[in-house]
């Protein structure tokens, strides 16, 4: 399967989901999407935003038995045989591999320092530090792509959904990371351009393994302990997209939910040993 | 000597009315507080839960009770319930409050061990009422891994401090745990009793393993 067919056939998918649900995906306000949320006045009360749970789900299922035998024991033999300083340096590589696609993103939302900041960043690492292999910069340079930036611009992220193998996204981060954001990315250029496939798809690989090996241990922390496996992944996807692209707000704090906390007396009324020692 | 005295009036009325607006001294009481409250528990956690040779229940135990200290158990079981506490008997609330802790107690104490011996770095804290504040922290892991920023919302009547919410590289435990109920009520057609039975089962399930 060729790339350009995968996308025309991501792009059709993304067309027949709004077909179906009719959905436009600008509804959403950051704060109260549960209030102005077209989907959520008729199918979505807890403010979950899925109105395909169904089809999710069923997708859900077999991406686990894709984990389960294939993704899980190759991320597993990665993090359990390579030495953490070289799965490290393959992160860097890959990361200073697609910062031009941040750097686009940074501009494209406005942020020219940032997207300067990478830009030096780009340059320094990738000739001091042989190709990105080392962060001679240092620090974790913050990730942007087109779905961000569409989140920025003003636009919600849709309805959930589930893609096979990708996992966890929505119409408007799948659009960003599969139809807008190679274009911003000179690899994938010059791949197309020389007709490289094996390299795109070993590319492609790489960062699938790096980026699974760096979560796999968590993910299986949370299918173990929690009641509802895709209930969980479902929000923790949804919180960190709006906390990735709130990114910078509130002065240099990062942006945290607002959830609107009722302290419960019965908490604080009880006497307890530690907090008399604290208070003195 | 009236101009004068009505100019000190209004020079105190000011600073009186500084006070009440900003209310700096009770904010920065807070905010100390709130860190304090933080160092303390980790100095604990670190003590309490890196000894490598302490069976699993003995740990248990320990964080058992550095849980009911240190998180507000009632505040956050409320939230994470939402709008279902309400239609809730008090039988029901009471039997899901001890289970909620018992799902947290067993979920975050292997957890808790694994970060324990990794060095928190307090960045900021930040008052957000006069009763709550966020401290923002990164843990610092080793081998050049990328940090893990971690924020701790915490609750306060002024002397007393405690957890509201952890909140990992933005996503709040609160939050999570409120969607994945929400979705098992909604699955039980809105029965909090099939909440509870899912719930009984996890922590047995949990509760047995040994590592």
């Amino acid at each position: 399967m060729s790339l350009r067919f995968m996308k025309s056939f991501l792009a059709l998918f993304i067309v027949s989901a709004f077909a179906v649900t009719g959905a436009p995906v600008y509804a959403e306000g950051s704060a109260a999407d549960k209030e102005t949320n077209v989907l959520a006045a008729t199918t979505d009360e807890d403010g979950v935003n899925d109105p395909l749970e169904r089809v999710n789900r069923a997708i859900f299922g077999f991406n686990e038995v894709v984990h389960e035998s294939l993704l899980g024991p190759v991320a597993n033999a990665y993090n359990r045989y390579v030495p953490q300083i070289v799965r490290t340096g393959v992160s860097n590589f890959l990361t200073n591999l697609s910062s031009p696609i941040s750097i686009a993103n940074n501009l494209l939302q406005g942020d020219v320092v940032a997207g300067f900041d990478l830009f030096v960043r780009l340059i320094v690492n990738s000739t001091v530090g042989i190709g990105g292999i080392a962060n001679v910069v240092g620090g974790e340079p913050r990730s942007e792509d087109f779905g961000q930036t569409l989140g920025v611009w003003g636009m919600g992220e849709g309805f959930y959904l589930v893609l096979p193998i990708f996992g966890p996204s929505n119409p408007r981060d799948l659009v960003g990371k599969f139809i807008v954001d190679p274009y911003f990315d000179p690899f994938a250029h010059w791949v197309g351009n020389t007709g490289r496939d094996n390299v795109s798809y070993a590319k492609q690989g790489m960062s699938g393994i790096d980026e699974f090996a760096g979560v796999v241990d968590e993910l299986r922390q949370i299918r173990k302990t929690s009641v509802d496996y895709y209930a969980a992944i479902r929000s923790l996807y949804r919180q960190k997209r709006k906390s990735e692209i709130s990114n910078g707000e509130g002065l240099d704090l990062p942006p945290i939910p607002d959830l609107g906390y009722d302290l419960a007396p019965e908490d604080f009324n009880q006497p307890l040993a530690g907090a008399t020692n604290r208070s003195q | 000597m009236r101009f004068h005295m009505r100019g000190y009036r209004s020079l105190v009325g000011g600073l009186l009315a500084v006070l009440v607006l900003f209310g700096g001294p009770v904010h920065a009481g807070i905010e100390k507080g709130a860190n304090a409250f933080l160092k303390s528990l980790v100095d604990q956690a670190v003590q309490s839960l890196t000894e490598a040779d302490t069976p699993r229940p003995e740990r248990i135990k320990k964080f058992r009770s550095m849980f009911r200290e240190n998180f507000a158990v009632r505040s956050i079981s409320k939230f994470v319930l939402g709008r279902n506490w309400r239609r809730a008997s008090d039988a029901e609330r009471n039997e899901y409050m001890i289970l909620f802790e018992d799902l947290m107690v067993v979920t975050y104490v292997d957890r808790f061990q694994r970060y324990a011996g990794e060095s928190l770095k307090i960045k900021k804290t930040r008052v957000d009422t006069e009763s709550i504040a966020t401290v923002f922290s990164e843990i610092e892991r080793p081998y050049g891994a990328k940090p893990i920023r971690v924020d701790w919302r915490v609750g306060t009547n002024g002397t007393i401090y405690k957890l509201l919410d952890v909140i990992v590289e933005g996503t709040s435990l609160s939050n999570t745990l409120r969607s994945e109920f929400g979705s098992i009520v909604r699955r039980e057609r809105n029965q909090i009793g099939g909440l509870l039975e899912v719930l009984r089962e996890k922590t047995l399930a949990l509760k047995a393993e040994d590592n």
